[in-house]
């Protein structure tokens, strides 16, 4: 297989996706860190500037790759750069940020195909300290973008709940394909068939 | 009939008048140690019935038979009447008939009346506030803001925890709120956790009464998936959220007992996580939107189940 199988990782900056990607890559994550110029963004000494990168070796020997795409809107012409092939995405939201509501579009925005495909999951982070907005109001949020999408509140630092939200992915993915499989094997001609994709 | 007004219905199949009014008056006579009203209608809608030897050819499937058995000295005069079962017998009979099935059915039909109330509240959201208590426990209801708040102690709050925790109908009553009752509420919470653990409840009385079962579910929100397994509410709503499907449907492809489906199929709807529309609605269809670079063409369409076994492998999760 000559594709590459990647997961993105994408959010604002200080969501946590380096944080996240950290947490379950096998090796160190390899990042693009830079002293951060945009303070009034978000304060951190360092930030990532062109993506974050970790990877899982699989047991057919393939590597599973973890990108994180940078977080600043004026990195925005890579995220579709990114997301192409992608296997999945995980949004990452930060709570205690002035919109995170708007911050979910965004990024809902930027990787709209993957999310109608059912291969996006949002995790909004800092919940317990940030109680607003509420998971209802991201689920109506994104009812009226007509988008149902899993959102789920997650700590990045904890390992096990970035492995929750990996999870709804994967278990998201596999029933889109069983979906897709059905849908196939009915007399569908316009529905791509497994020899036409692979 | 209105089971919610008759906690016990029974009626008779070939028995005679005369047997028949021996029964009824022994009836009376146990109904004040009973612990609801019993009431005499046809065969084919009572839940007890007494029959002579002949089976009723129709009868309803979980309607409880008590045959009446001949006196032995009866048989050697004609026209004698069959025996009725011993007072203390039939204070058995209707006591077990209470404690089983039909009582549940009690309980179901006021559940249904609950939830039938409460869904019409929070969608028409046009009563400002409501008060919903029983069971020892009060909530103040506020359906124009979908919110709710404990109305007194925490000990309310620990209550219908336990009640709904349990999964079992709670005997809650829905009554305007009074300006003194108003006073004391505290802080306000969404409705969605409450009407979620409701619906799971629901789930012993079977899908909530409005829905059908050839109905098609089709989701508009990512649900909560508390209060059940968490493997399986996952898989419920990662299917549900592939394609809309019928319950039964839902049950069958994510590989979960029909009666979890209906769980979470009940708790999804009165939330409005999910709609149930007619199976020739074409809002049933399977949604249209298919994109080019969705990852299954991405990463090999065949090699998609292998590929995600080999990433929870490598992750240490299992579906």
């Amino acid at each position: 297989m000559s594709e590459e199988l990647k997961i993105l990782f994408a959010g604002a900056m200080g969501a946590g996706k380096t944080t996240a990607i950290r947490a379950i890559s096998e090796i160190p994550p390899i990042s693009t860190e830079a002293s951060n110029s945009d303070r009034a963004e978000c304060d951190k000494e360092e930030t990532t500037v062109a993506m974050d990168y970790g990877e899982i070796t699989l047991a057919t020997g393939e590597k599973l790759r973890l990108y994180g795409a940078p977080g600043q809107p004026r990195f925005q012409f890579m995220w579709p750069i990114l997301a192409a092939g992608a296997l999945g995405a995980v949004v990452l939201i930060d709570n205690s940020r002035a919109d995170p509501l708007g911050d979910l579009e965004l990024y809902l925005n930027a990787f709209r195909p993957l999310a109608d495909a059912g291969a996006a999951v949002v995790g909004i982070g800092r919940m317990d300290s940030f109680p607003r907005p509420t998971l209802e109001a991201y689920m109506e949020r994104l009812a009226k973008l007509d988008v149902v999408m899993p959102v789920i509140p997650a700590d990045v630092r904890r390992r096990d709940d970035v492995l929750q939200i990996l999870e709804v992915l994967l278990q998201q993915i596999e029933a889109m394909w069983a979906h897709d499989e059905t849908v196939s094997g009915d007399a569908n001609p316009g529905h791509r068939s497994p020899e036409a994709i692979s | 009939m209105d089971i919610t007004e008759h906690a016990l219905t029974y009626g008779f199949h070939g028995v005679a008048e005369a047997e028949q009014a021996l029964l009824q008056g022994m009836i009376r006579r146990i109904s004040r140690r009973l612990p609801g009203p019993v009431t005499h209608v046809s065969t084919h809608h009572a839940q007890l019935v007494f029959l002579d030897d002949a089976a009723p050819p129709l009868i309803g499937s979980d309607a409880r038979l008590v045959r009446l058995v001949r006196n032995p000295e009866g048989r050697q005069s004609p026209g004698a009447l069959r025996m009725p079962p011993h007072v203390t017998e039939l204070l058995d009979i209707f006591s077990g008939s209470f404690g089983g099935g039909s009582h549940e059915r009690v309980r179901c039909g006021a559940m249904q009346s609950l939830v039938r109330s409460l869904h019409d509240l929070f969608r028409t959201r046009d009563t400002p506030q409501a008060l919903l208590e029983g069971d020892g426990a009060s909530l103040i209801l506020y359906p124009s803001d979908r919110q709710f708040s404990w109305a007194g102690t925490q000990h309310n709050k620990q209550l219908l925890s336990e009640i709904f925790g349990a999964q079992r109908p709670p005997r809650l009553d829905l009554r305007a709120l009074g300006a003194q009752e108003l006073d004391a509420c505290g802080e306000r919470h969404g409705i969605e956790p409450l009407l979620w653990h409701m619906g799971l409840a629901h789930a012993h009385c079977g899908l909530l009464p409005w829905v059908g079962r050839d109905d098609v579910l089709r989701m508009r929100a990512w649900p909560y998936l508390a209060g059940q397994g968490p493997a399986a509410a996952m898989r419920l709503a990662t299917t549900l959220r592939a394609r809309p499907r019928s319950v039964a449907g839902l049950a069958d492809a994510a590989c979960v007992p029909e009666t979890d489906a209906v769980a979470f199929a009940n708790a999804a709807l009165l939330c409005g996580f999910v709609v149930a529309v007619a199976p020739t609605d074409p809002l049933a269809l399977p949604g249209g939107r298919k994109p080019e670079d969705a990852p299954m063409k991405v990463s090999g369409f065949a090699r998609l189940p292998g590929i995600l076994g080999a990433i929870r492998d490598a992750l240490g999760v299992r579906s």
